[in-house]
Parts: C-alpha cells; sequence; structure tokens
C-alpha cells in the first residue's frame, strides 16, 4: 500500500498551463511501446491526410499532358524526393501497425502486442529500405558511382 | 459523451475504420508498386525521351515547356510517371475501378480518423461542429475532384489540323 506521503496518493496543486508544465507533464507520461505505437499511428494518419488532400487536388492536372509533365518534373525534384521517402515510411509504419490493431482487435490478441509491435518496427525499417532505394537511388546514390 | 444513445455508441465507425484498413492495405499496395516502384507503369529513361519527343512533336505547347525546362531531363536509372503511361493504365476500365476504390476508401478512412481525433481533443461545441464541418466539406469535396480525376482520364488525342489553319 503507498503510504500518503507517496507522490502518487498526495494531494496535486491545480494544473496550471504553461509551456514548461506541458513539457513536464508530456515528461511524467509513462511511455511504454503502446503508447508510442498509439500516438505515431495519429502522428502519421494526420500526416497522410494532409498529403492525401495535396495529393488530390494537384492531380487535377491529369487532363493535359503539359500541366501533369510538368507537375511530375517538379515532383523529381532532391527535395521532393526525400518527401516521396518520408511518405514511404509514413504509410508503411501505418500499414503494419493499422494490421497489428485489426489482429489485436478481431483475433484477441492483446497479450502479443508488445511483441508485435517491435515486429512491426523490424517490418517497417525493411520494407523501408527496400522500397525506398528505388526512389532515393537516382538522386542521391547514383550520381556518386557514375 | 454520457448522453450519447447505443446507437451513438461509434462502434460502426469503429468497425469500419478496421474494415477500410484493410481494404487500403490492398490497394495501397497495389498503387505504391505502380507509382512509385520501377515497373512498366512507369516509363524508363528511353521511354521517356521518346514519349517526351513524340508529345512535342503533336503539341507545340509540350515542345515549348520542353525547351523552357518545365518539362526536365531523366536522371540516370530513373522510373518516371509520365501522362501517356497513366493514362494508358487508366483505360482499361478495372483499373478506373481500382483507383476510384482507393479514393473511396482513403477519404473515408482518413476522415474517420480525423474525426476520432476531434472526438478526442475539440471540446467546445463550436469549436467541434466547425472542425467536423471542414472535414465534411474538404472530404466532399476531394472525392468530386478524385472522381473527376480518375473517370475523365483518357489518352492524349490531339485533333490531326489545327482550327486556324481553316481560317482564311
Amino acid at each position: 500500500m503507498p503510504s500518503l506521503e507517496s507522490p502518487k496518493t498526495a494531494a496535486k496543486l491545480p494544473y496550471v498551463a504553461s509551456f514548461q508544465n506541458a513539457i513536464r507533464k508530456i515528461l511524467s507520461y509513462n511511455w511504454r511501446p503502446g503508447m508510442w505505437a498509439w500516438i505515431l499511428h495519429r502522428l502519421s494518419g494526420v500526416g497522410m491526410v494532409v498529403y492525401l488532400t495535396i495529393h488530390v487536388f494537384g492531380l487535377r492536372a491529369l487532363y493535359d499532358p503539359v500541366k501533369f509533365d510538368a507537375l511530375m518534373s517538379t515532383y523529381r525534384s532532391p527535395l521532393f524526393k526525400i518527401g516521396e521517402f518520408a511518405l514511404l515510411a509514413i504509410v508503411t509504419y501505418h500499414s503494419i501497425n493499422g494490421f497489428r490493431i485489426v489482429m489485436v482487435d478481431f483475433l484477441g490478441w492483446s497479450p502479443k502486442q508488445k511483441k508485435m509491435f517491435y515486429a512491426t518496427l523490424a517490418l517497417s525499417a525493411i520494407i523501408i529500405l527496400l522500397g525506398g532505394y528505388p526512389i532515393i537511388a537516382p538522386y542521391f546514390i547514383a550520381p556518386f558511382f557514375k | 459523451m454520457s448522453d450519447r444513445s447505443a446507437k451513438k455508441s461509434g462502434a460502426f465507425g469503429w468497425f469500419m475504420q478496421r474494415i477500410s484498413g484493410i481494404v487500403l492495405l490492398a490497394t495501397l499496395i497495389g498503387h505504391f508498386w505502380v507509382q512509385h516502384m520501377p515497373t512498366d507503369y512507369l516509363a524508363d529513361e528511353q521511354e521517356y525521351l521518346a514519349i517526351r519527343e513524340a508529345y512535342a512533336a503533336k503539341n507545340p505547347e509540350y515542345r515549348k515547356a520542353v525547351e523552357e525546362g518545365l518539362i526536365t531531363d531523366p536522371k540516370f536509372g530513373e522510373h518516371i510517371i509520365t501522362y501517356e503511361k497513366v493514362t494508358k493504365r487508366l483505360s482499361n476500365p478495372l483499373w478506373k475501378v481500382f483507383d476510384m476504390l482507393f479514393l473511396i476508401f482513403g477519404l473515408y478512412h482518413g476522415f474517420n480518423g480525423m474525426l476520432n481525433i476531434i472526438d478526442d481533443y475539440a471540446k467546445n461545441k463550436g469549436v467541434r461542429l466547425t472542425l467536423v464541418a471542414v472535414c465534411w466539406v474538404l472530404a466532399i469535396s476531394l472525392f468530386v475532384i478524385g472522381a473527376q480525376t480518375v473517370l475523365t482520364a483518357s489518352p492524349y488525342n490531339p485533333p490531326s489540323f489545327s482550327l486556324t489553319e481553316l481560317l482564311p
């Protein structure tokens, strides 16, 4: 039994909203793997909605070959290639972690969720490296071997 | 939300988020394979140069864009998304169905996720209503724009004569 002096049971001062307090509060969280999985899933999800919006608006150019091929040329710059690689990373993590969530929810595999999170990270890393190579190579690797 | 009835428990949204996620996993692999990996659905260096030349011969505006550097040269070993290859793929109605499924499930899953996030963080009723409305307007607009893009995409086929040539 925790004593009354324990910080967990002691009366707390009212929370004052400030930048330092917000950081302190976030750092006081118990950052277990499940929490990392959740926050990464949420952030990558929001990132993809932002990307999807820009993507669908941009692809209106598909009615005109001049506009479309010029747009694709813009996307073929080193900065956008880094973006494409980041997109692959975000999409891969979100997909595999999403599949982990489906297995936890539908197959009752919650006792295995932590191991499955580590497997998610490992599998994501492999797919990101394999799928990312052809995206990155012509811009950042091939020039060194020419 | 204590005043929620069983009907509004969110169980349907929770279930559909998982179902749409599974559909997206399949469509996403297909989409990434044809649009981002070095397959025949993209143009390699030689094909890209050939396509560019053929389009420039057919369309003076295309030639101008190439000359001005708006349509750039290929890099060594690069595979490139082109109008020619994308519209060729989309001339198959099955690919149109595939892209429509990807669009519909992607928008549903994405904006259902956004509604979940709004549900978690936006406490003020007015703020909630505004954010939910923005989500709906954005999702419907993107559906209309995306569906139009996919359904009307067709191979480039310019008229064999210019109308100005017919003028006296």
